[in-house]
């Protein structure tokens, strides 16, 4: 039965994304076997986008009578919407199963399916996207397309195939790119689903005589990213802006790297980062004119070794989050707090970081004390509960003027039930996540009283946040498949306050698994980042064996905070991601079974820091007597005062300094 | 009401079981050791696991900590059990995700992962109808009070049908004995929910407020329709219900105000209240419909209700924050869910219903929860 537009039969109409496993379920009669069968009409139904349709279906007894029976509907696809009284509306193309599921008057429930083809509405429009005012011979260009269909809608399921009229002068290649060979017309034909259209292209002779390259310098390490700037010239030397550059890079890394990778990138804006030593030469051609550059990369000898300083060991329970600062007496001091245990968190004197001794501990009723805080004046702590005996989570303020005898100034659970899984101290208030969902802010300046002030959350569907961070009156909060979202807390720079939190920017990505966010400015370029974390298991299930992680940092320019770019990334090959505190020009990360990477990051960024050789030392940590033996699982570090302290999910605190790498003097 | 505590004749043990680390109580009962093996799974809701649980004449061990969820440095929350009706797999339910939960499906005995499927915000109880639809009330615990709802979920696909919106935090999910029917109380609506699973839509509401228990006449849409709460809000807050075998009763936990309702299913009147310990919290019906088993979250008890003369025996428990509550087959034992607190292991009490003691213990994970019967092997 074909569909009509916006037909409209009150009737029974089931639908759902189901595999077909009739056969196969326990319990459900095959629809031969039992005494009542299910009579579907149609069999399958062809649908368009936008239309509505009925499927009729009854209940039929043994003798093929109709039998008063409940009926129920289903829907679980995105591109078919079902309801309940039997109407299906398509709103994508595709191939769907509807589920046909009825309660005869006795037995078992019933099953069927019915195969739906929802095509598309004819292609309305195919468009050029990125169309080049000129075509100049010897220059090859992106065709980008948007089809079209009727009723405004875009696919993005098809892409139009491309063909010149006349090969010698426009040429179409493998992947779509349009080359002009030589001066004269053609017409460039798009064409998918039997809709096509044309454009007349006029191929000029290129007025490109020569390409004047430069670099601001030739002799750069590895990861430095420098922009070879390219124009194309007449034969009076006359810059032409219209005339496409196209930048290419030959790559010669040193002899003693045997079977190279790929070692060097070009984009397409011309910056150039080599990833391993050796000689490159940077192409600009537009046309048969080339101009080129070449560059000695050396290698970028970051590398500093890492001296153990001191472990303060917990072997008893997980440890999760620290928090390092100076006290109000002068003395260096951290916290952790503890994972699936008695609800505890301790209180280190890290002043010697060679000899890290616990000074207290402060019990709440919990199992995890997943984060752990402390102002910025040193004075006040805030830990968050989660597994409360009475279900009753939220966050503990304590008072730490004195970490020797720390003290509890205030509860507060209301709202922050569903577990605080983090928090975050700032000038006076506490931003705590609240229930996976959303983050309450809590005004704390009187600390044995916190009262909610505010409350920041997304409106897309399912979302989720997983913690968030503070600086300067502004929050990055890190959304899983949301992304991170920027939040204007009090900065003013968007209008926004506690009272009155005003969204700002996100940048979401396709792993959908922004785990944590940390802002900084690039001291050496002034540029602003946001490095979005990922946190991915896909083998780790219990928290008492080693775990492989995966996941990698994204680098995001927020500089145009309206234009994000993703422009770099760190991704250590075997590990995967947690948390992570940027100090200068200096990226530190608990890189989970990876341990504790220290990265550069200064300069400009694009493409894999982690193959330019901007790693500046690796120190996994582990325990014979540890939680669990010999596994390193970094959580999180912090630098404080030239030495870096991190906490390890199965033993405990660790501090580090990073030295200078010695070479032996011949 | 008698309170006793009282352990089996046999003494206790601690016996350190090879592969599982756990210390079992072996105790026999008064009338002599268990006659059969008796296999439970238990969610460990603080430390990501589930147990597998025997009790036999030898006493009661863990046979079997296995691991669930997806991320090992967050707690995950495996909340409710169910078993398939043909008893070849088991389900747990996982409270909290991003931000939904989800339900996962494993085979009972190789305890192999089979399949998950998302549900809704919390979802905790659940049961499975014969046909193979399991229903789990997305319990919404942390959220906001707003209308929740029950999954139901085709679990040989396990793909999640609809979502059945009842009323407000939904807790407590159990089909009556022809499994044609759903039963889910709402703590915060003081409403009682009845699921017709033929249609799978509310067919009948219940009202649970003291003073106003009965049948109310609005069916589907606003899940408050009819429902007037009163100045102090809810004053029964049901957490559980249990059909009897013979499935003309219902009987529900009112959480708040320390009883147990016995509901006449048909008239959705109120037949007899049990007074209870401190915050009764879940409960079982025996098979044979002779007891009614109680727990006492307020309280470290449980509660033995003899149906017939209405008589009540308290049972202390050997942990606090009793969870959770099921009845063997054979109407001889109740085993029973404590979650501790803090770092103190989850603990699984076995009470003979009989002699209304604990005879036998064993020590799981963190925050014991869930519990759902499996098998019984003579």
């Amino acid at each position: 039965m074909k569909s009509t537009p916006f037909a409209h039969a009150c009737t029974l109409v089931f639908a759902g994304l189901v595999p077909a496993l009739l056969a196969s379920v326990p319990g459900l009669r095959a629809q031969e076997a039992a005494a009542y069968t299910i009579s579907v009409t149609p069999a399958t139904l062809q649908m368009r986008t936008g239309e509505e349709a009925t499927i009729e279906a009854s209940v039929l007894d043994a003798g093929g009578g109709r039998v008063d029976a409940q009926v129920a509907t289903f829907s679980n696809s995105r591109g078919l919407e079902v309801s309940r009284d039997g109407l299906i509306r398509a709103s994508s193309g595709g191939s769907y199963t509807v589920l046909v599921f009825a309660r005869p008057p006795e037995g078992n429930p019933l099953r069927t399916e019915v195969q739906v083809e929802v095509s598309w509405p004819p292609v309305q429009a195919i468009e050029a996207t990125e169309f080049p005012p000129k075509f100049y011979a010897g220059n090859s260009y992106r065709m980008p397309t948007e089809v079209r269909v009727e009723g405004g809608l875009v696919r993005r399921d098809v892409s139009p195939t491309l063909r010149s009229s006349d090969p010698s002068v426009l040429a179409v290649g493998a992947a779509g790119g349009v080359r002009a060979l030589a001066p004269g017309s053609a017409k460039l034909t798009a064409a998918v689903e039997g809709f096509q259209t044309s454009w007349d292209v006029k191929v000029e002779e290129s007025p490109v005589r020569s390409v004047r390259v430069s670099a601001p310098r030739t002799t750069v390490r590895t990861g430095d990213v420098i922009r070879v700037d390219a124009t194309a010239l007449d034969a009076a030397g006359r810059p032409l802006p219209d005339a496409p550059v196209a930048f290419s890079v030959e790559s010669f890394p040193i002899d003693t790297l045997l079977a190279p990778p790929s070692a060097a990138q070009v984009s397409r804006d011309g910056r150039f980062v080599a990833e391993k030593p050796g000689a490159y030469v940077v192409h600009a051609s537009s046309g048969n004119a080339v101009g080129s550059v070449e560059f000695r990369a050396e290698g970028r000898e970051v590398a500093e070794q890492v001296k153990l300083l001191g472990h303060g060991a917990v072997s008893d329970v997980h440890t999760s989050d620290l928090w390092v600062w100076q006290g109000v007496d002068g003395r260096d001091y951290a916290v952790t707090g503890t994972w699936s245990g008695e609800g505890k968190a301790y209180f280190w004197d890290v002043t010697d970081p060679t000899a890290i001794a616990k000074i207290d501990s402060f019990q709440v009723d919990a199992r995890t004390v997943n984060d752990v805080k402390v102002s910025e004046d040193g004075r006040i702590a805030v830990i968050s509960r989660e597994g409360a005996s009475n279900r009753r989570n939220g966050i503990v303020i304590l008072d730490v003027s004195d970490p020797r005898d720390v003290r509890e100034l205030s509860r507060y659970d209301e709202g922050l039930t569903g577990g605080v899984h983090n928090v975050f101290i700032h000038d006076g208030h506490v931003f705590a996540l609240s229930a996976g969902q959303r983050y309450d802010i809590l005004d704390i300046r009187d600390p044995a009283n916190p009262v909610k002030v505010g409350s920041f959350e997304l409106d897309t569907p399912g979302h989720a946040i997983h913690d968030v961070w503070v600086e300067d009156g502004i929050a990055y909060s890190s959304n899983w498949s949301d992304g991170v979202v920027i939040v204007d807390v009090g900065n003013g720079v968007a209008g926004g306050s506690v009272t009155n939190p005003v969204k700002i920017g996100s940048y979401a990505y396709p792993s959908g698994a922004n785990h944590a966010a940390f802002p900084f400015r690039s001291q050496s370029t002034g540029k602003f980042y946001v490095i979005a974390g990922d946190e991915i298991m896909p083998e780790c299930s219990d928290p008492d064996r080693p775990c492989i992680t995966q996941g990698y940092l994204h680098f995001i320019d927020f500089t145009d905070v309206e234009n994000p770019r993703e422009v770099a990334r760190y991704q250590v090959p075997e590990a995967g991601t947690h948390n992570m505190w940027v100090e200068g020009d200096r990226l530190y990360v608990g890189y989970y079974n990876g341990g504790l990477r220290v990265v550069d990051i200064s300069g400009d960024l694009m493409g894999d820091l982690y193959r330019q050789g901007r790693e500046i030392a690796v120190y996994r940590a582990w325990a014979e007597n540890g939680f669990v033996a010999n596994t390193p699982m970094t959580w999180g570090p912090q630098p404080h005062k030239g030495n870096v302290f991190f906490s390890e999910f199965n033993s405990g605190l660790w501090a580090v300094r990073l030295e200078p790498n010695r070479s032996l003097v011949p | 009401m008698i309170r006793r505590l009282a352990f089996g004749i046999a003494g206790s043990a601690a016996v350190l079981l090879a592969g599982t680390g756990r210390a079992a109580a072996q105790q026999g009962p008064e009338g002599g050791p268990a006659a059969a093996n008796y296999w439970l799974y238990v969610a460990a809701e603080s430390e990501d696991e589930v147990a597998l649980i025997r009790f036999g004449p030898d006493g009661a061990e863990v046979a079997r900590a296995i691991p669930v969820g997806s991320f090992p440095t967050d707690i995950d929350g495996p909340h409710g059990i169910a078993i398939h009706p043909d008893g070849s797999r088991w389900y747990v339910s996982i409270a909290h995700g991003m931000p939904y939960g989800e339900v996962v499906a494993y085979s009972t005995g190789t305890d192999e992962r089979l399949g998950r499927v998302t549900a809704g915000l919390f979802p905790a109880t659940m049961a499975v109808d014969p046909a193979g639809l399991l229903f789990v009330a997305n319990f919404n615990l942390h959220g906001d009070h707003v209308p929740g709802t029950i999954s139901v979920i085709e679990t040989e696909s396990m793909r999640e049908l609809t979502q059945i919106e009842t009323c407000t935090m939904p807790h407590g999910a159990r089909l009556g004995p022809d499994g044609d029917h759903l039963y889910s109380a709402c703590m915060m609506d003081d409403l009682l929910v009845e699921i017709d699973g033929r249609t799978l839509s509310v067919s009948r509401r219940f009202d649970l407020g003291p003073g106003r228990e009965g049948i109310l006449h609005a069916t589907g849409g606003d899940a408050h329709a009819g429902h007037a709460m009163d100045d102090a809000g809810a004053r029964c807050s049901p957490t559980w219900v249990e059909v009897a075998p013979a499935g003309d009763l219902a009987y529900v936990a009112c959480n708040r105000n320390a009883e147990v309702l016995e509901l006449d299913l048909a008239s959705g009147s109120v037949l007899r209240r049990f007074a209870t310990g401190k915050g009764p919290y879940n409960l079982a019906v025996s098979p044979d419909g002779t007891r009614l088993v109680v727990t006492y979250k307020g309280d470290q008890a449980t509660g033995i209700f003899d149906l017939d003369t209405g008589g009540a025996t308290v049972v202390g428990n050997t942990r606090r924050i009793p969870h959770g509550a099921v009845i063997s087959p054979d109407s001889r034992y109740a085993f029973v869910s404590l979650e501790g607190v803090g770092g103190e292991p989850g603990t699984v009490d076995v009470i003979d219903l009989s002699s209304a003691q604990v005879v036998a213990s064993v020590e799981m994970g963190k925050q014991a929860g869930g519990i759902g019967f499996w098998k019984m092997e003579r």
